[in-house]
């Protein structure tokens, strides 16, 4: 269960990030918007 | 027997946590139905000017934005019927709701350690401050 | 009584019900004379009477027996943490935390995605609360990026994100949030529907941004702007703010607070001590007080009496419901529907998504009313399919729906507050925030139904 939350979570959160990313101008590989995606969805995962 | 300090303890928080619900359902119909003063809303912000660029939108819940860095409600100021000019706050949720501007007729409560304003609402028993 | 086979009684409840949500939205009912969650605790007073005139009459008891205490005190505990936050400094901290994160790799848009979703990290017992208090961290980073850009329509992107993300928020909240009361009713452990919500939320967060960018395009007004960029080119985002020039210094006490509050809560979540959470939410407030020096006045002051009051109205309305019978009417209405070529899963789809089809400006208020009729159409259709997990599936596709939709309200939903700051038309952030949120409760849906609670 936990490695299945963790997937989720990270995996929707570099992929939100790649949609602001998008949304904010820049090239959806950004480097910045990915990370702070997976900063997010880990986070998300463990609080 | 452990256990049932622990079970005391977690009964005396419910039941102080239940009795603080009540308070502040009572506290907040205080603030709308017998506020301490009466007065209306002068400017937002700390600074208070009534007449820069956010002020500008007297008709509109605007709030002042870098003065509220980390703070949980708005700071307004109210004049008071006696004249005086107060520092109160408002919650986020009375401004949009009751979408308060300059100008409106706010009642002024203490809460704790803050001063509450409340839109009042035409059931507000009228509270003169002396 | 009976009128094409339904209760009358029950009939003449539900139709009230949504009646006065309806007419409060099209402005019948004047919000300065009848607020919506007084109308509600009116309409619930008025069925007692109409019950009694029927033979049935309800009791005290009867509208009480729905008020739950124990998300009632959680919410009370989550304010008093919040409250103690803010005193001690915390969210300020938050702000300086993530002006530093600029410079690392994350960069300017790194730091917006952890801006943006910092609402749901730190999960409030009301959106309200950080809406407030990151507003400005929101501005700074919207309009920094909009002079790096040289398109103002970035700080709308990014205020509107950060916005419903706020209004969701309160959902997954382990503070009180609406989330809990769907795990109390339907009987599971306490966080089953937490994480699924959580990226719900991410994804809507997302959706908002990318439709603000490329589709309803809201440009903040020109004036604030002007001010704000001028502003801006006087201090450069990014360095570190002198605080001691605008004379707010950060207290040690305020990251201490942020951080032990952060590792606290991941400890309950990873742990998971059999400790109820108002004790621990308690133990947390007293920690803060002792080591930030915080009053207990200062906490009292703290607390946002708007949405306690909301989550009562919302379990009186729904207690006289219950007593006359209503939700039972609604279920037989909801699976006459499911006959129709919309099946159960269109009207699934339907009950989820009521909340931001009738958003109210807290979303307790329809999610206390409405939530014993979703779990007991869920339990009925799970009854019907067999199948178990419909009932947390319709209850976080409806408690993800319920939080989020007092973004998109016009009875002064939190949009109001983005829109106010950047001096748009009031409301015209609606329908932005109501795509985004369609597209969350999916996702959330999706999860429990693919996945189970992870």
């Amino acid at each position: 269960m936990a490695f299945e939350l963790f997937t989720i979570s990270i995996g929707v959160g570099i992929l939100s990030g790649a949609i602001i990313n998008i949304s904010l101008g820049y090239k959806f590989y950004d480097k910045g918007g990915l990370l702070g995606g997976l900063v997010v969805g880990l986070m998300m995962a463990i609080l | 027997m452990y256990v049932d300090y622990i079970n005391l303890i977690n009964g005396g928080i419910l039941v102080g946590l239940i009795l603080l619900a009540f308070y502040f359902v009572v506290m907040n119909m205080r603030t709308f139905l017998l506020p301490e003063h009466v007065g209306h809303v002068v400017a937002f912000g700390l600074d208070g000017e009534a007449d820069n660029v956010l002020g500008i939108y007297k008709d509109c819940n605007s709030c002042q934005i870098s003065e509220n860095s980390g703070r949980l409600a708005f700071p307004i100021k109210i004049k008071l019927d006696d004249k005086s000019v107060v520092d109160a706050e408002i919650s986020p949720c009375s401004l949009c709701m009751d979408k308060v501007k300059v100008g409106d007729r706010v009642g002024v409560t203490t809460v704790g350690s803050r001063c509450i304003a409340q839109k009042l609402g035409k059931l507000t028993i009228r509270h003169n401050s002396d | 009584m009976m009128l094409f086979g339904l209760d009358v009684l029950g009939l003449i409840g539900l139709v009230m019900f949504f009646g006065v949500l309806i007419a409060s939205l099209k402005g019948w009912i004047p919000q300065d004379v009848l607020p919506v969650q007084s109308a509600l605790v009116l309409t619930a007073f008025v069925l007692v009477i109409i019950a009694f005139l029927f033979g049935t009459p309800i009791g005290i008891k009867d509208l009480m027996a729905n008020i739950f205490l124990h998300p009632i005190t959680a919410l009370i505990g989550g304010f008093l943490v919040a409250g103690a936050l803010e005193a001690s400094g915390a969210f300020k901290a938050a702000i300086s935390l993530l002006e530093r994160l600029t410079k690392t790799p994350l960069g300017l848009t790194g730091t917006v995605v952890v801006l943006v979703n910092m609402p749901t990290i730190f999960a409030m017992p009301c959106g309200r609360i950080l809406a407030a208090a990151l507003m400005p961290a929101a501005i700074l980073f919207g309009f920094t990026l909009a002079k790096v850009k040289k398109d103002t329509l970035l700080a709308s992107i990014v205020v509107f994100g950060f916005i419903v993300n706020a209004a969701a928020s309160c959902g997954p909240s382990p503070l009180g949030g609406i989330g809990m009361i769907g795990e109390g009713m339907g009987g599971y452990p306490l966080g089953s529907l937490i994480n699924a919500q959580q990226i719900g939320i991410m994804l809507i967060t997302a959706v908002v941004m990318i439709s603000v960018r490329f589709v309803y395009k809201i440009l903040p007004n020109e004036s604030i702007t002007a001010k704000l960029l001028a502003e801006e080119s006087g201090e450069e985002a990014g360095e570190e703010n002198n605080k001691e020039e605008s004379g707010v210094e950060i207290p040690k006490s305020g990251y201490f607070s942020f951080f032990f509050f952060m590792v606290g809560i991941a400890i309950v979540f990873i742990a998971r001590p059999p400790i109820p959470i108002q004790t621990i939410l308690v133990f947390f407030v007293l920690v803060i007080m002792l080591v930030s020096r915080v009053s207990i006045k200062d906490l009292i002051g703290g607390v946002i009496l708007h949405p306690i009051m909301a989550m009562i109205s919302g379990f009186i309305i729904a207690g006289a419901l219950v007593a006359i019978g209503s939700f039972d009417v609604l279920i037989q209405i909801l699976m006459v529907m499911a006959g129709t070529p919309l099946g159960f899963i269109g009207v699934i789809v339907i009950l989820a998504n009521i909340p931001t089809i009738l958003p109210m400006p807290c979303g307790r208020i329809i999610a206390m009313s409405l939530m014993p009729g979703i779990l007991l159409f869920g339990l009925k259709v799970s009854e019907i399919t067999g199948n178990v997990w419909i009932v947390p599936l319709v209850l976080v596709g409806f408690i993800i729906n319920a939080a989020a939709s007092c973004g998109p309200s016009p009875l002064g939903g939190i949009g109001g507050i983005g829109e106010g700051n950047l001096g748009t038309a009031i409301g015209i952030s609606g329908r932005p925030q109501q795509v985004g949120i369609m597209i969350g409760t999916g996702t959330a849906v999706l999860i429990i139904g693919t996945v189970g609670f992870i």
